[in-house]
């Protein structure tokens, strides 16, 4: 049980990581309708910000280079790490919502995200080029006494508390005026401007939202792991956060959650603990298969993800004793 | 003309080219309060495009558009539907995969709840608008034919039913000019005269329309005047039977040589 409880404390973390971050992908993705394939790239920014903010200046000596070192208490590293990323969602969203959409805001995406790594890999003086950062303490391990190989122990309340409040924020989304001007904007960005819908400015606040929580989920990764460099932010990064989201149920928030459970709990998790079958990378390539597959064959079947889109309604008066209920079925397609 | 004379649209020397090709070429036309103002032409005389360049879709190369007496030209289309000026599409454009009292409800205006700020912190005060909302949402649904549908997603509509649709947005969004683009586009004549009365009434109830229409039976019944447009300009305007007499849309148009 001793050796078996790290192993599922460590999954159960990854796990949490992941609800946070497709919580954030399905505000932008499946309410919102933007596609962002460089979602993990502001990841990357909150993992990069915190991990500075937390350590100290580099050791002399030590070859290492990286901005700031300011070491910082917690929460400060993952606030900050939060209103970075979101606001280089922002600026990502200035430049590309007011002239693209559909496809060509998609492609505009991915090349934000080429550039963001080539700069970090590249500029050894910003975050250590690409050995990165590492040897990030975590947070409040010291004040209560945990050893290093157990800082789940910390953080993993710490992660709990930080994923009912992302819940909690996308939760009132959902059964607000806001959260369903936000799926008239996937539904039909022309039609909902008719009507009154700045939807620039919705789209704008939407993808500082969404970026800003993948930096906490990046700052929660990196005082986790207590490292980052350039490989963990690699592209194939956010297609796994898409998956949980298909698979889940675009625009559910339970749904997504579902999505990262099975995604990073069962399949990535799950296939570390593999035995080695042929050549060592032939797991992991299995693993990507397996994700790719079940994407496909949903996107294919079941549109909806496992659990579908639900519609939370504010408005319906309680006495006629409607409440949550599911959306009467969906073309599933998105043809906005 | 004082700004305090003019007619609720002012459409003053619009231009618009898309490349080499004048969609529309210095128009200039008219809506005034309370009527229902007809515009028509063959396909390609830039009627849609006129109804973009008014409703904020489209930008101007040049002219000015002026409604309730202000100059909208440089307003983005929400600031103007805020202001009132809404519009349907010739394509029905509903958010399909919401339902249809969703689609009513997304066009009442200055709702609470709709930022995300307001969304987090004022929810009692969203929740009772919301509530107010919801029952005028549902009164529209009756009145437009469509309660039975209430909960259906938008996009299992009939083409009539999402004309109706779009007509209970319009009313629902306190609308003070709706530009109608094709309302009749594939209506089913059982439909289409439902349509004509809802058209009538939200008249009576003091919204002004600019209808771009095809059929002239729908024009001849609803438009008290009409604009005829042509390659990028307006030809004439007056009462169908004026315009019917005019030899340029009787060539243009009807397809008649006098």
């Amino acid at each position: 049980m001793s050796t078996l409880l790290p192993i599922f404390a460590t999954a159960f973390m990854y796990v949490i990581i992941y609800a946070i971050l497709s919580i954030g992908l399905n505000l932008q993705y499946g309410v919102t309708g933007i596609v962002n394939f460089t979602y993990y790239t502001f990841v990357a920014i909150g993992a990069y910000v915190a991990g500075v903010l937390t350590l100290g200046k580099p050791p002399a000596g030590s070859g290492e280079t990286y901005i700031l070192g300011l070491n910082l208490p917690f929460p400060i590293p993952i606030v900050l790490a939060a209103l970075v990323a979101g606001l280089f969602g922002g600026l990502l969203a200035l430049t590309v919502f007011r002239r693209l959409r559909s496809d060509y805001l998609a492609i505009t995406t991915l090349c934000a995200g080429t550039v963001a790594f080539d700069i970090v890999t590249n500029s050894t003086g910003l975050f250590n080029g690409p050995n990165g950062i590492y040897g990030v303490p975590t947070p409040l391990a010291s004040t209560f006494g945990v050893p290093p190989q157990n800082t789940y122990m910390v953080l993993i309340p710490i992660g709990l508390v930080i994923l009912a409040l992302v819940w909690w924020v996308a939760h009132c989304i959902d059964l607000s005026p806001y959260g369903r001007t936000l799926r008239a904007i996937r539904e039909g960005r022309d039609a909902a401007a008719a009507f009154g819908k700045n939807t620039l400015r919705l789209q704008l606040g939407v993808m500082i939202l969404g970026c800003a929580i993948a930096g906490i989920g990046g700052a929660l990764t990196v005082e986790f792991v207590g490292a980052f460099n350039p490989s963990a932010f690699e592209t194939v990064e956010t297609f796994v956060v898409y998956a949980a989201v298909i698979l889940g149920g675009p625009g559910n928030n339970l749904g997504v959650i579902l999505g990262a459970v099975l995604v990073q709990g069962v399949i990535i998790q799950g296939s570390l603990y593999l035995p080695t079958i042929g050549a060592e990378s032939l797991v992991p390539a299995i693993r990507n298969m397996v994700i790719g597959g079940m994407v496909i064959l949903v996107l294919y079947f079941r549109p909806r993800g496992m659990v579908g889109e639900t519609r939370p309604q504010l408005g319906v008066p309680r006495r006629r004793g409607l409440g949550v209920r599911s959306a009467p079925g969906s073309r599933g397609e998105a043809d906005s | 003309m004082t700004s305090s004379s003019r007619p609720l649209l002012d459409v003053v020397q619009v231009h618009k080219a898309f490349g080499g090709v004048e969609a529309v070429a210095d128009c200039s036309f008219n809506v005034v309060e309370g009527e229902i103002c007809g515009l028509i032409g063959p396909n390609g005389a830039g009627k849609s495009t006129a109804v973009g360049l008014i409703g904020g879709a489209l930008r101007g190369d040049r002219g000015q558009v002026w409604f309730a007496e202000q100059d909208v030209t440089s307003w983005p289309a929400h600031r103007r539907a805020r202001a009132g000026l809404l519009r349907t599409f010739q394509l029905s454009q509903e958010w399909p995969n919401l339902t249809v009292i969703e689609n009513v409800l997304l066009a009442a205006p200055e709702q609470i709840g709709e930022t995300l700020w307001s969304a987090l912190s004022a929810r009692r005060r969203m929740r009772r608008q919301e509530e107010e909302n919801w029952g005028r949402a549902e009164h529209l649904l009756a009145v437009f034919g469509l309660t039975a549908l209430r909960d259906q997603l938008a996009w299992t509509l009939s083409g009539g039913q999402k004309r109706l649709l779009e007509l209970a947005r319009i009313a629902m969004g306190r609308a003070k000019l709706a530009l109608l683009d094709e309302p009749m586009a594939g209506v089913s004549p059982a439909l289409r005269s439902s349509i004509i009365s809802q058209i009538r009434d939200m008249q009576a109830s003091g919204i002004s329309f600019l209808l771009v229409e095809h059929d002239l039976g729908v024009v001849g019944e609803l438009c008290s005047r009409v604009i005829v447009m042509a390659a990028g300009r307006v030809l004439t305007e007056g009462t169908l039977d004026e315009i019917r007499q005019h030899p340029e849309v009787a060539a243009a148009y009807l397809g008649v040589s006098r």
